[in-house]
């Protein structure tokens, strides 16, 4: 098989799933719409926090600091968390159109992938890119190069990380059917451990520990502290390092389940 | 002034339905076309108490939505409708007590649950007397062949277990009258055969009133009447003998011949079938008693025949074609 | 006939108990549903205690205080959650699910809060209000706040659900879909786990007129913590009955609009 054939069926997955945020024009305006709103209830509290303790800076954060942060956090999020891979699996393993998506000429592991790839492409250019320059124009502060391309290989990096997770979790609906509850302890402790609740570097040292070993800081705190400049270089190619010790393992456990799942699937004949 | 079960005048009812376009540019396709689908017609009939109707029709001809209307799960958009001196939409509750309706295989039961639970349920819902829900249980296990499967969990079930199970729950609590639609879909011949008697020996015991929706002709065997409906009308609306009897001039002919070729059947009648050794034929009635058609049947090529009356399928074929030409 | 309220409670208690036999037939999987619901409410509490593990607090709250505001929100969007599954609702609706299930002799409220599974918010709720006992053991009860706690939080409760149920049905309507009415919720829920007055002005009267969360979890949790007079409370009384009488008027109006699978 020519590799020009292959990279062209590939190449369209991957064009199918930067469309389908077209597509889905109305739902993509909701979830924005509704994210917006999610980080102006952290930006609130936090306003009432400071305002409490009488306090200019909290771990070296002043109060403009914290809301540039959360509206990074949610520019980024966008696109950390745009497609629902877990959901679309379980939905896939419910009605049974996994069993379709098995005998495309991509594999289903590299449709979900590229497509989630193609969905977050769009999702990154059409709405977090102008976001974060907005940001950038109103917070009044500039981006470095430097701090630009590592962003970028962070973001690269959370992708395949998160959508092994995600991928691992909807796996699951094939043992477990439901699997509505996991998803969303998933999200949250995504969110909860990506630094979508308080900046990691306002945590107690021994709470830091255990975030900076765990990869989802990669998926939202790591890419918004580096935009802000607020994490050394060495830090950051240590959160890289920590991510890339995560997403071997990560792909050989994706490639094992799959494995396994896939048998199950073809064994019961949909 | 009689009291009907049902009674039902000029009824209509308008579906709002979308289309999605599948090309041009992406802004059109994102906008969708509204059209109106009219369901139901100016639908008007009655039905007495103690009758069995057969509401026949195509898919899509308005059949389940008029059923829905007399339950009162559907709001009618014009016309007057009463079922059991109720009206449907406002008065939902009243009439749900002395309503039956089966929907589906497993409208009523719990599908984790064996069936017997949700008797029980059923039991509560509709408040029925101790005594009474031991009698009637044992009586509808009994004439629905259910005493081995009852108690096993409704997801193990058959369709046909599963229908026979909804059936009697939907009925446990004696309702005055019952719609059901399309309750033999899918269902095994034996189960069939149950619903049906059991159908019948309620009509008979307790005056129960039957609508039921189908298109499949089979079930229309226990109605006394029929009502057919197509796209949104009512087109006939009759004894069922009377259906069997439209188009009765005619007959269909089987015939196993040698040498089909030989013969030029259209002499006869229309070749319905052809297959093989089997030809099937349209005659008329009169046509069959010629001295050509007698000679034809003692040729020695033709092996076997069978003389039969078109069957109801074949009736409502020939009826739905009429309808359809006469809208041209 | 019964008092057709007394009638519809029954039926609901009914219901219940036949969904959760049905629920436990596969314990496994209904253990699993229970325990991640559990674990789910562990977040919000993990958020204030981050919080107040940096700070000083949130607009003068103490953190038991905003452990029993956590609780109370918890309590009450899990209460909602467990008698309306919105988007198994919304399945039900558009795929004509709830034939079988409106031509029983109940009125329809009952209906819909009788007609689904998804028992597992129960075990959120069971540990929201352990938590909840736990903080207002260390802040103090007296039988007035207590008082005026439970009522504004049953009214306030029951007036959410109504008022959910009204915007399923007009999502149905215009929509037939889910989406919406869930990430709403979602943010709903978010947003009420701190004062509302965090929120300004504006945000309070969206969480209490627009959406009214605010009589379910926030005014509650403000009387029994620091008193309510009752001028206050008939006020809240009496636009929590407001609302929860345009959602009962505005539900019923829309059934009109139900198509069971059809159109």
């Amino acid at each position: 098989m020519g590799v020009l054939k292959r990279v062209d069926r590939y190449l369209a997955v991957l064009v199918i799933g930067f469309k389908q945020q077209l597509a889905y024009k109305k739902d993509y305006f909701i979830s924005l719409g509704f994210r917006i709103f999610a980080s102006f209830i952290m930006i609130a509290v936090w306003t009432a926090v400071y305002l409490n303790s009488n306090v200019t800076s909290i771990g070296g954060f002043t109060l403009p600091q914290m809301y540039i942060y959360f509206f990074l956090i949610n520019a980024i999020a966008i696109v950390s968390f745009n497609v629902p891979i877990s959901e679309n699996i379980q939905d896939d393993i419910q009605n049974g159109t996994i069993t379709t998506a098995l005998v495309k000429p991509v594999a289903y592991t590299s449709q979900v992938f590229l497509n989630s790839l193609g969905n977050n492409l769009f999702a990154g250019l059409a709405v977090t890119l102008p976001f974060i320059i907005l940001i950038s124009f109103i917070g009044h502060f500039v981006f470095t190069l430097q701090a630009v391309a590592f962003f970028l290989i962070e973001m690269a990096l959370a992708f395949i990380i998160s959508t092994f997770i995600f991928f691992l979790v909807g796996t699951m609906a094939i043992y477990l059917t439901n699997i509505w509850g996991i998803i969303a302890v998933t999200d949250s402790l995504y969110m909860l451990l990506g630094g979508g609740i308080v900046p990691l570097n306002l945590l107690p040292s021994w709470a830091r520990g255990i975030f900076a070993v765990l990869p989802m800081q990669l998926s939202l705190y790591t890419p918004a502290a580096t935009l802000l400049g607020i994490v050394s270089t060495g830090q950051i190619i240590q959160s890289l390092l920590v991510g890339a010790a995560w997403a071997v393992p990560l792909f050989i456990l994706s490639a094992f389940v799959w494995n396994r799942v896939r048998g199950k699937i073809t064994s019961v004949g949909g | 002034m009689e009291d009907y079960a049902v009674d039902v005048e000029d009824v209509g009812k308008w579906f709002k339905a979308h289309e999605v376009r599948r090309s041009g540019s992406i802004v059109t396709r994102l906008m969708r076309k509204t059209y109106f689908k009219r369901a139901l017609n100016d639908v008007s009939f009655r039905i007495r108490p103690g009758e069995i109707v057969a509401l026949l029709g195509r898919n899509g001809s308005g059949k389940s939505t008029l059923i829905k209307i007399l339950s009162g799960i559907l709001h009618a958009d014009s016309g007057r409708v009463r079922v059991l001196g109720f009206e449907p939409w406002t008065q939902r509750i009243e009439l749900a007590q002395q309503l039956g309706v089966v929907l589906g295989a497993h409208g009523q039961l719990f599908w984790n649950l064996p069936a017997v639970d949700a008797f029980e349920y059923m039991r509560g819902v509709y408040n029925i007397e101790r005594n009474e829900y031991t009698r009637r249980m044992r009586y509808f296990l009994k004439i629905l062949d259910l005493e081995h499967v009852y108690n096993r969990q409704v997801r193990t079930m058959s369709l046909g277990e599963q229908m026979k199970c909804n059936f009697m729950a939907s009925v446990l609590h004696n309702p005055k009258i019952v719609f059901l639609d399309e309750p033999t879909i899918g269902v095994d011949l034996p189960s069939k055969i149950a619903l049906r008697k059991t159908v019948t020996e309620l009509q008979a015991r307790y005056k129960t009133t039957f609508i039921l929706t189908t298109h499949i002709v089979e079930d229309i065997s226990i109605a006394q009447r029929v009502i057919l409906l197509s796209k949104g009308k009512v087109v006939f609306d009759d004894t069922r003998p009377k259906l069997e009897a439209m188009f009765g001039d005619k007959r269909h002919v089987e015939l196993h011949v040698s040498e089909p070729g030989k013969i030029r059947f259209s002499r006869f009648g229309r070749v319905l079938e052809r297959d093989g050794t089997m030809v099937k034929l349209e005659v008329s009635k009169s046509k069959l008693k010629t001295k050509s058609f007698f000679a034809l049947l003692n040729r020695r090529e033709v092996l076997d025949y069978r003389v039969a009356e078109p069957g109801l399928n074949f009736i409502l074929n020939k009826f739905y074609a009429k309808l359809d030409r006469e809208k041209r | 006939m019964e008092n057709r309220l007394i009638r519809d409670i029954k039926f609901y208690l009914l219901s219940q108990y036949f969904w959760w036999r049905s629920f436990l037939v596969y314990r496994g999987q209904a253990a699993l549903w229970l325990i991640d619901s559990f674990i789910g409410i562990v977040y919000s509490y993990l958020t204030v205690a981050v919080i107040y593990t940096v700070s000083a607090g949130i607009a003068g709250w103490n953190y038991y205080q905003m452990l029993f505001l956590v609780s109370t929100a918890t309590i009450v969007m899990n209460a909602l959650y467990y008698n309306v599954n919105i988007g198994w609702l919304m399945e039900l609706l558009r795929r004509g699910g709830m034939d079988p299930y409106l031509i029983r002799p109940y009125g329809r409220i009952s209906i819909f809060l009788s007609s689904q599974e998804g028992l597992g918010s129960a075990s959120a709720i069971l540990g929201a209000f352990l938590v909840l006992l736990y903080s207002a053991f260390q802040i103090g009860v007296t039988p007035v706040s207590l008082l005026a706690y439970v009522v504004l939080l049953v009214v306030g409760g029951i007036t959410l659900v109504l008022f959910t149920l009204m915007l399923i049905m007009l999502f149905y309507h215009l929509l037939r879909s889910a989406q919406f009415v869930n990430r709403l919720l979602s943010f709903v829920q978010k947003a009420s786990q701190y004062p509302l007055i965090v929120y300004g002005f504006v945000g309070q009267l969206v969480f209490t007129l627009l959406i009214p969360v605010g009589f379910a979890s926030y005014y509650p949790a403000e009387a029994f913590l620091s008193g309510i007079s009752p001028m206050e409370f008939f006020e809240a009384l009496l636009i929590a009955f407001s609302i929860s009488a345009v959602s009962y008027v505005a539900f019923n109006k829309l059934q009109v609009y139900y198509t069971s699978g059809g159109g």
